[in-house]
């Protein structure tokens, strides 16, 4: 979308303002891809050799009869469930079956989260922020004409627009809520304090993750301990202006360096992997105006001759 | 606090909803498109406020790290196998299990420290002992061992200086497959609160 106030104003353009279907499918893609490595390489099936008692059923898992409760923690259930992921995140890359594919793999998806909390204490980690990003990707596809999905294309498309604005959203009101609730639970004391140097120390010592151990470095040199207390400070700030990534570049910017460089440094310190959470910040780069480059470039190739038309179909 | 939080998030959006852009915007697309997305918006923050994530699962709330840590010290579970040839490895629930990395230790911690202070119910003590057993019986098949004894230990660790304050032993598992009643032993101070 180009209205005249983008165009007197470029650092306020509205990212994904002129979203077509094709970056829907583009995101759906990139999303349903990023489960099927997961899984591909997570034994999700060795949960099974855990007691089921010490599991507590979570979300819609709480609502289903035992015996499918019970059919679902088995070996077979598990590997059901990582294959379906499989087979769904292959589907989504088909025209013909990406609909039906990403709506099974949605909940299937669901399934496997619940069955991952279930036997956990930590319920609001890691893969639940991209898991929402994939149902409202997955949620706005069937708002969409089905042959605008099975065969996108790069015209601008208001829905595609409203649903790439709200995976951002989704993914922006996340951090937003963290950051908020930072500010507001600890306050100052939370930067002041020695609350960083502790997470360290008892992240260090959680070796069942990953071996290293830097709660030596944060203790022996004050410096690095008063740069992690001003990062924290930092991230938050950056976490609560997140939304604004939408309308201002330099946002996006500062969100798309920071962000990273957080969810890196929170592996090596705090041993907290939020690999998921980071490559969704794809989100935050507009590939509509690539997309249709490249299909227009693929319209030239076809034709031999120069492209006047943009609206070209990209399979 | 929750109220506070939902105000500065509310002067976000607002903020957010006023500018130019986001404006424009909304004027050129569907009432239906931009309601679903409202919708699909509200639930998210409906799940954040309510914080009863387990039942609102996946909306949950999202306070993660947020709060003043002024523990002085805090524990970790060491878990060791004892094999049959004499040898002593450290059993790391982690590497069998590699989808519970983010969830699993808090839990089990949790549970150990229950184990160790006798606060078990008769189930959940029953629940502790063939989760150890199913533990120790992966780790000897993974490894190829065949094991004898599975011991659980609770370290407490100062929190600001990270030396070791207390090593406790927690219970002894008779490790081997064919054993049915697994409990060699339990901490001294079991049964006693």
């Amino acid at each position: 979308m180009n209205t005249n106030d983008q165009r007197q104003l470029p650092e306020f353009q509205l990212l994904h303002g002129d979203a077509s279907s094709a970056a829907l499918v583009f995101y759906l893609k990139f999303f349903f891809t990023m489960w099927l490595i997961r899984y591909l390489f997570d034994p999700l099936q060795t949960l099974s050799n855990l007691p089921l008692e010490y599991a507590g059923p979570v979300g819609p898992l709480q609502w289903m009869p035992v015996a499918w409760y019970e059919a679902i923690h088995s070996f077979t259930g598990l590997m059901m469930l990582r294959a379906g992921i499989v087979v769904c995140a292959v589907g989504v890359w088909f025209g013909r079956t990406r609909m039906i594919s990403a709506m099974i793999g949605c909940v299937v998806l669901t399934m496997i989260a619940c069955v991952i909390r279930g036997f956990g204490g930590q319920i609001n980690h890691a893969e639940i922020g991209p898991l929402l990003v994939t149902w409202v990707l997955t949620l706005f596809c069937f708002r969409l004409p089905q042959d605008k999905i099975s065969v996108p294309t790069t015209q601008e498309h208001p829905t595609a627009s409203v649903a790439l604005i709200t995976a951002t959203m989704v993914l922006a009101l996340v951090y937003a809520f963290v950051g908020i609730a930072r500010l507001t639970n600890g306050g100052v004391e939370l930067f002041l304090g020695d609350t960083i140097q502790r997470h360290v120390t008892r992240g260090s010592y959680s070796d069942w993750v990953l071996p290293q151990n830097f709660s030596n470095w944060v203790r022996d040199y004050p410096a690095i301990a008063w740069q992690l207390k001003i990062g924290t400070l930092l991230v938050t700030l950056v976490e609560i202006a997140a939304p604004f990534a939408l309308i201002s570049k330099r946002v996006r910017y500062v969100v798309l360096i920071t962000m990273p460089l957080f969810h890196l440094g929170a592996i090596l310190m705090f041993k907290v992997i939020f690999v998921e959470q980071m490559l969704s910040l794809i989100l935050l780069i507009n590939v509509s105006p690539w997309l249709a480059a490249r299909a227009r470039q693929n319209a030239t190739k076809r034709s031999q001759k120069p492209a006047a038309d943009p609206l070209v179909q990209t399979g | 606090m929750i109220l506070i939080q939902l105000i500065i998030l509310a002067a976000l959006l607002g903020w957010l909803l006023w500018t130019r852009p986001i404006r424009s915007w909304i004027c050129s697309c569907e009432r239906k498109d931009l309601l679903f997305g409202a919708a699909i918006l509200g639930a998210l923050v409906l799940g954040h406020a309510l914080d009863f994530s387990r039942a609102t699962f996946p909306l949950v709330n999202w306070s993660m790290y947020t709060e003043v840590n002024a523990e002085d010290d805090f524990q970790v579970v060491n878990v060791i196998c004892h094999s049959d040839d004499g040898q002593q490895k450290s059993l790391n629930p982690i590497e069998l299990y590699p989808s519970l990395c983010h969830c699993f230790p808090a839990r089990f911690t949790a549970l150990v420290k229950a184990a160790d202070e006798g606060k078990l119910t008769e189930n959940d003590t029953r629940i502790y002992d063939r989760l150890i057993q199913s533990m120790s019986t992966q780790y000897a098949a993974r490894h190829g061992m065949s094991l004898k004894t599975t011991r659980v230990e609770l370290v407490k660790i100062d929190s600001l200086s990270g030396a070791t304050i207390e090593r406790k032993l927690v219970s002894v598992h008779d490790a081997r497959p064919a054993s049915k009643n697994s409990v060699v032993s339990r901490s001294a101070t079991h049964g006693n609160h």
